[in-house]
């Protein structure tokens, strides 16, 4: 199987969909003359030509908003974000066109728009650019979120969302686009709404998704040493959420830890552990634990941003709160 | 403060017990320590006593309620402590019971819970926890939590579930039909108990058997001539000690599983089944191979008088690791095989010694043999083990000297 890195996979995904679908434009800034920010959409002028790879000024309410007029009259736009801080711009866009016009419209219309960007924070780009901004987005109903942690997910989740007929967004992690793995080859898609076992175990549940999914794996192997037996769920889809799967680990390890980049204050995993209470109380031994970003804007020193992020040690720490050990 | 009288839990295996009586009135004036009432347990009707002085206020059951333990019987306070909140929230809580059946009357339902939460606060208890403690009927009420604040964990009640012995799966204790809620009549305490452990031991316990008939030519002839020195013997004492010194020689019949473990007694405590009127009872001879036929002879005629009068306090029919069950005082027995009380290793279930032509030295004789049936719990011992212990116990009792060491 071939290897690709988190960049790479994400532009197979729009390339071929673009080639599928004559309907499928990329527009956001620099996506075009420069390549992309961060090098995502390279080569992709060269080949689709100015008409659907469009560069635009710096005006994110503008471009999401010509896109999603776009994809009301039967275009299907992926906007790009050069980052998701920046679409706090187009949050009205978002949460007042894109997911009321099919309901407000009684089914009339429709809009098949995909906002992709990365989030998170990424060594040191200062309270402004670090956001993990994942749950204002899951909050707001009518909209997909899906949140992709290696190379494979996000081809095969990006090329779902690219024909969903309903706005998704795409959180994607600077941190994460160099990172490989590897991606069959030709066609594939991959459920939005899925959730992924990356690591079987019977001791605890660890939850993490997007960046703090591959550092759970890591804790989860480090616990392996101690003789802890976590199993590491990537929730993969942030809302709707894959209740099923997560129901099924918590019955069988009774314990359950989520990490979030983001706040803990009505965070997705508050969510989440709401949802476990409700579906899975009874298989519950201790309350859960969420190991969050603090609850402070990401500091621009180095030490005090890596203090105010998960981390391995807060996530045994909290494994260990957890087994009671 | 008011203090709450609950029916005792006297027992691992007392779910109930009858107030057969009430010493003292409403209104009399008791001292800590005074025998309140008479409580029939499963197995023995013992006094309840008070655990705090002051006045007795209210008596909650009358005499001859069946009460599960750790219900509100009565109330003891100040003379003048207003105890009515006690009480109203005690009514507030009382739902509807099926009328007609006198056994339950004036039960509170609710008592135990609300005794609990006012006398220790709530029970904190993880939700694992609590669902295992109901599917295996654990008194959580009884558990000491490990977890922060005490807080009762998964671990705890493993732990008890494993103390408790076998598991019993969700409903075997429970007869069908409500029995628990509405005993048929005549159904006494100690009859229930041994409908309950027998239930407990023949659904979980994989039982396997294996028979042994043995000469008993000089072990009679040993019994004949201790009682001719005017020692009191019987045959019950030349078994127990027998197999006491046999078990001496099987760790496995001196271990027990419990839950995922098994576990090795330090001593050989030894049961012996006495028959009375309304059922069984398993008196308990501790350190049975270190006593001698005496010392046994004499223990063994007294824990059968008690057992009668249902006098043995708990300690002393619990405990054992391996039991008999000799029935050859009925002389039609030939043999039989007896059911193992969980968590015991096995249990030997002894015939009657018979009149019947035996072999000797190439020539037919007149002999006098008994057929044991050794009941084994197959996963503490497997049948190679089994027929190792009856050959043992064989060499014992025809080298009956052995018994006086």
């Amino acid at each position: 199987m071939p290897v690709l890195a988190y960049r790479d996979a994400l532009r197979a995904a729009m390339r071929e969909e673009m080639r599928r679908d004559p309907n499928v434009f990329l527009m956001g800034e620099e996506v075009g003359f420069y390549n992309g920010a961060f090098k995502v959409s390279r080569g992709m002028l060269d080949e689709f030509g100015q008409k659907r790879v469009i560069d635009t000024p710096i005006t994110e309410a503008a471009f999401t908003g010509i896109g999603i007029g776009a994809a009301m009259v039967g275009l299907r736009p992926i906007i790009e974000m050069m980052t998701f801080n920046f679409a706090i711009l187009a949050l009205d866009q978002i949460i007042n066109n894109a997911v009321k016009v099919r309901s407000m419209s009684g089914g009339q219309l429709s809009v098949p728009i995909v906002i992709r960007g990365p989030g998170g924070s990424a060594l040191r780009l200062a309270a402004q650019h670090s956001q993990s901004l994942e749950s204002l987005f899951c909050h707001i109903p009518g909209l997909k979120v899906i949140a992709p942690s290696h190379p494979r997910d996000a081809k095969g989740l990006l090329k779902s969302a690219i024909r969903d007929d309903n706005p998704v967004i795409c959180f994607e992690a600077q941190a994460l686009y160099g990172t490989t793995g590897e991606v069959p080859e030709g066609e594939y898609t991959l459920p939005i709404g899925k959730a992924q076992v990356r690591r079987e175990g019977a001791d605890v549940t660890l939850i993490g998704w997007s960046k703090m999914q591959l550092l759970c794996m890591k804790t989860a192997e480090q616990l392996s040493e101690e003789g802890i037996d976590a199993e590491v769920i990537d929730p993969c889809t942030l809302r709707p959420l894959d209740m099923e799967t997560l129901v099924n680990s918590v019955r069988k390890t009774h314990r359950v830890v989520i990490v979030e980049e983001a706040w803990p204050y009505a965070g997705v995993s508050a969510e989440i552990a709401d949802r476990i209470y409700y579906n899975a109380l009874g298989f519950l031994d201790a309350p859960i634990e969420r190991v969050t970003g603090e609850d402070v804007p990401i500091p621009y020193a180095k030490n005090l941003e890596a203090a105010a992020l998960p981390s391995a040690a807060k996530i045994t720490a909290a494994v260990k709160k957890v087994m009671y050990s | 403060m008011a203090n709450r009288v609950v029916m005792p839990k006297l027992t691992d295996t007392m779910e109930e017990g009858v107030l057969r009586k009430w010493y003292k009135k409403e209104g009399e004036f008791i001292e800590s320590g005074d025998p309140i009432a008479e409580v029939e347990t499963d197995k023995a009707i013992m006094d309840l006593e008070a655990f705090a002085s002051g006045v007795l206020r209210k008596i909650l059951v009358v005499e001859g309620t069946t009460v599960p333990s750790g219900k509100l019987i009565a109330i003891i306070a100040r003379e003048d402590e207003v105890i009515d909140d006690i009480l109203a929230e005690m009514s507030s809580k009382t739902t509807e019971k099926k009328a007609g059946h006198q056994e339950e009357v004036a039960i509170l339902p609710q008592a135990i819970e609300t005794a609990t939460v006012v006398e220790k606060g709530a029970i904190w208890i993880s939700p694992l926890a609590r669902k295992m403690a109901e599917e295996h009927q654990i008194e959580i009420a009884n558990l000491k939590g490990s977890g922060p604040g005490g807080r009762i964990t998964q671990k705890d009640v493993e732990q008890a579930i494993a103390m408790r012995g076998v598991m019993t799966s969700a409903r075997l204790d429970r007869p069908a039909g409500g029995l628990h809620s509405l005993p048929p009549l005549g159904l006494s305490m100690l009859r229930k108990a041994v409908v309950r452990r027998m239930t407990e031991s023949k659904g979980p316990v994989p039982h396997f058997y294996v028979v042994a008939e043995i000469d008993m030519e000089k072990a009679i002839a040993f019994k004949d001539k201790m009682k001719a020195d005017g020692n009191k013997l019987t045959l019950t004492e030349i078994f127990l000690k027998a197999t006491a010194l046999t078990l001496r020689k099987f760790p496995a019949y001196c271990s027990s599983y419990q839950g995922d473990a098994v576990r090795i007694a330090e001593r050989i405590d030894v049961g012996f089944a006495v028959g009375i009127p309304d059922g069984v009872i398993t008196p308990v001879i501790t350190d049975c191979d270190k006593k001698s036929l005496t010392a046994l002879s004499e223990e063994v005629r007294d824990k059968i008088h008690r057992a009668a009068e249902k006098k043995l306090a708990p300690s002393e029919y619990t405990g054992a690791v391996f039991s008999i069950s000799n029935l050859g005082m009925y002389r039609s027995v030939e043999s039989f095989s007896a059911i193992i009380t969980p968590p015991e290793s096995g249990v030997l279930a002894i015939g009657s010694v018979i009149e019947k032509p035996v072999v000797r030295h190439h020539a037919v004789a007149i002999g006098k043999t008994v057929k044991m049936t050794l009941s084994t719990d197959h996963r503490v011992a497997d049948g190679v083990l089994a027929a190792q212990f009856l050959l043992e116990l064989t060499e014992i009792l025809q080298n009956p000297e052995s018994l006086t060491d």
